[in-house]
């Protein structure tokens, strides 16, 4: 890679916004070129200052009375019982006759159905290794993109484990 | 004050201090970013040609023995490193396998983390997580010498 083509990633770079791929291209440039480091660092300084300074405004606004500001703000409107029932007779949709029987037909078959595949499908799920994809133990998955056959997500009661399978990994030692 | 005013007046403060700080010759020379996280790395070799337990992964044996099917773990490299949110920690893996971590932030008494595992120019794994603070993941399954490497990712964050 050339201070050229790396110029263009820095940005990305410091984000961490990069493909693992153009990341390590820029990592292994910036680790030997004083120049593209150099300019990597203030980028980092910058995205910090920026942070910092942000974060220190935040921390000296008040949002203690915020809710109660807004809540003042707030419209209350009265409506008399009489005026409701005039609003729902209004709003009533005259066809209900004719649909009750409707709907009540299609939702004793929709239970009746929602039973039986529960009844059914009650031994698959009992099969399945509690121990596997339950992401809420102690590491939360948000992205996961993998270049082999296959990555498993195991929870232990206190681990996560990434494991990999490939069969070409490792293949040239 | 209206919220987007509000918003828009913090963002002309952030930048109006990024633009200070870049005028001034003694901050951009002074105050290194502070670190935020501490970062453990560790490359364990599994495998079954003995049964010899390395003394040093004793906080690991009960996990050990209850995922992986071997009888031997080696602890081959470790490191620690502090860094700031949005640092990097690159770790050479046996093998020529490159190991990237970037820790981005905290929230939740999780840090968030970005984790990409290379082999040659080949990314193996690339993945975002959020890990609770002291814990560990383990990433397994990369072949070693006469066995498996599982990676020990662990992030603690400093006060």
């Amino acid at each position: 890679m050339t201070c050229r083509e790396a110029a263009i990633l820095l940005s990305r770079f410091v984000d961490g916004e990069l493909d693992s791929r153009q990341m390590r291209a820029v990592a292994l440039h910036s680790a030997c070129c004083g120049v593209c480091e150099t300019e990597v660092r203030q980028l980092e300084r910058i995205q910090q200052l920026l942070s910092d300074s942000v974060n220190a405004t935040l921390d000296t606004v008040d949002f203690g009375d915020f809710w109660q500001r807004v809540e003042r703000r707030m419209v209350t409107t009265r409506v008399s019982p009489w005026q409701r029932v005039l609003v729902w007779w209004s709003q009533v949709d005259r066809g209900w006759a004719i649909r009750i029987p409707a709907y009540a037909t299609a939702a004793a078959v929709a239970v009746t159905a929602a039973m039986y595949g529960v009844r059914f499908l009650e031994p698959y799920a009992s099969t399945v290794p509690t121990a596997i994809a339950d992401l809420s133990t102690q590491a939360l998955i948000h992205k996961l993109e993998a270049d082999v056959e296959a990555v498993t997500v195991i929870n232990d009661a206190d681990t996560t484990v990434l494991w990999v399978s490939d069969e070409l990994s490792g293949a040239g030692e | 004050m209206h919220a987007p005013m509000m918003l828009g007046g913090l963002v002309m403060l952030g930048l109006s201090g990024v633009a200070w700080a870049q005028e001034s010759p003694t901050v951009t020379s002074t105050a290194p970013r502070p670190k935020a996280v501490e970062v453990r790395i560790g490359v364990v070799l599994a495998s079954n040609t003995s049964k010899d337990f390395d003394p040093r992964l004793v906080a690991f044996r009960q996990q050990f023995n209850t995922l992986f099917p071997y009888s031997s773990y080696r602890l081959v490299k470790e490191a620690r490193q502090q860094v700031p949110w949005g640092g990097r920690i690159g770790f050479d893996i046996p093998g020529g396998r490159y190991l990237m971590v970037i820790p981005k932030g905290f929230r939740n008494d999780r840090v968030t983390m970005k984790v990409v595992l290379i082999e040659g120019t080949r990314p193996i794994v690339d993945t975002a997580l959020s890990l609770k603070n002291h814990g560990t993941l383990l990433v397994g399954g990369p072949r070693g010498a006469d066995g498996v490497l599982i990676l020990s990712i662990g992030a603690d964050k400093l006060e």
